[in-house]
């Protein structure tokens, strides 16, 4: 495997700091979200829109070396997963929805104040 | 490579270009599979990479719309979470040639793309000098065309050119994707310079009914070498 040339680390450099700099918009985005879908008594619709949001974080903060948020942000991809647990009532499933956007919330807290290298 | 490269999140698809385009590889990004799918009406790609969840038409969607409107064997790889053993046989059924679940490195998508290009391109004739497109023997190393034991007089760009489309017989490519390849530019050079290029060859080797090719051009869009049934 060949080395980064001095233009591609340059350019990688950019975009990790950039997207450091963007997390604590992205945590503001995802509250904003899944308050949404507590308003709405986890509708479908809101459900599906907060999945879309942390899927995509998972793959972006593993992409930029913040692999604790990117694991919290999978879990609760995995927990929202493809069955229907909304508009059901599913206490069970709400709790242990809110108890890993907690986690989420301060492994983002976390990362930002954080000195992380850019990963290989 | 010319890699069209379909992933919804610009973060992500930020970081993987400058990976593939640090490797060498031409990386055509589109946000959205509509976007994509207008332009592959268009323009062609030596390799897809595909993400699975996307906002209009998700990437299996896309893949199963290619495989079954184009007979064009591109090779298609997809880099998503989706990481359910159901999905990744759903993918490879659909068509998929492989299959990466994130998070990846740089070095295993560089390395999975690298190695399916080479699958694609036909790995183990590009060590072999002598490629046969029955009737035309192509020897890469002398760059010459012999047909029925004669060598036909053709410029290196010619031979360069009769070579790719050989190589992507079936396969309909854009102007575009020849200029890159053949030339090594998609700006300087003007795009009828294709054409005159492919005339020449159609000309100089022949294709018709007899020898068993044929070599069309598409309307907006590029050129098609297809083996004829004898």
């Amino acid at each position: 495997m060949m080395a980064l040339s001095e233009s591609a680390t340059k350019q990688l450099e950019a975009l990790y700091q950039r997207y450091r700099d963007s997390l604590p918009e992205k945590i503001a985005l995802i509250k904003e979200a899944f308050d949404n879908s507590v308003s709405q008594n986890y509708s479908a619709d809101s459900i599906k829109e907060l999945k879309f949001i942390v899927h995509n974080l998972a793959g972006s903060a593993a992409m930029h070396g913040f692999n604790e948020v990117s694991s919290c942000a999978k879990t609760i991809d995995r927990h929202i997963g493809h069955d229907d647990h909304t508009d059901t009532g599913d206490h069970a499933w709400q709790q242990l929805l809110h108890d890993q956007f907690d986690k989420l919330s301060s492994a983002i807290e976390v990362a930002t104040d954080t000195e992380d290298s850019i990963p290989a | 490579m010319r890699i069209g490269f379909l992933e919804d999140d610009l973060e992500q698809a930020e970081v993987m270009k400058v990976w593939m385009e640090d490797s060498g590889h031409t990386v055509s990004h589109f946000a959205s599979s509509s976007a994509f799918i207008k332009t592959l009406k268009r323009d062609s790609f030596d390799l897809l990479v595909f993400d699975w969840l996307l906002p209009d038409i998700s990437g299996i969607e896309v893949l199963k719309r290619i495989r079954a409107s184009y007979d064009s064997p591109v090779p298609v790889i997809f880099v998503t979470q989706q990481d359910r053993e159901s999905d990744i046989v759903e993918a490879l059924g659909a068509g998929a040639d492989d299959y990466m679940t994130k998070p990846v490195s740089r070095a295993e998508l560089v390395a999975r793309v690298e190695a399916l290009g080479r699958r694609a391109a036909g790995f183990t004739q590009e060590r072999e000098t002598i490629l046969d497109f029955e009737p035309y023997k192509f020897d890469t190393k002398a760059q010459t065309i012999n047909v029925n034991g004669e060598a036909l007089s053709l410029t290196q760009k010619e031979f360069e050119l009769a070579l790719f489309l050989f190589q992507n017989a079936w396969r309909i490519v854009s102007r575009a994707h020849i200029l890159e390849t053949v030339w090594g530019t998609s700006s300087a050079i003007a795009t009828r310079t294709v054409d005159t290029h492919a005339s020449r060859i159609r000309s100089k080797l022949n294709f018709s009914p007899e020898m068993g090719w044929q070599l069309s051009s598409i309307y907006q869009h590029g050129y098609r070498l297809e083996k004829l049934d004898t």
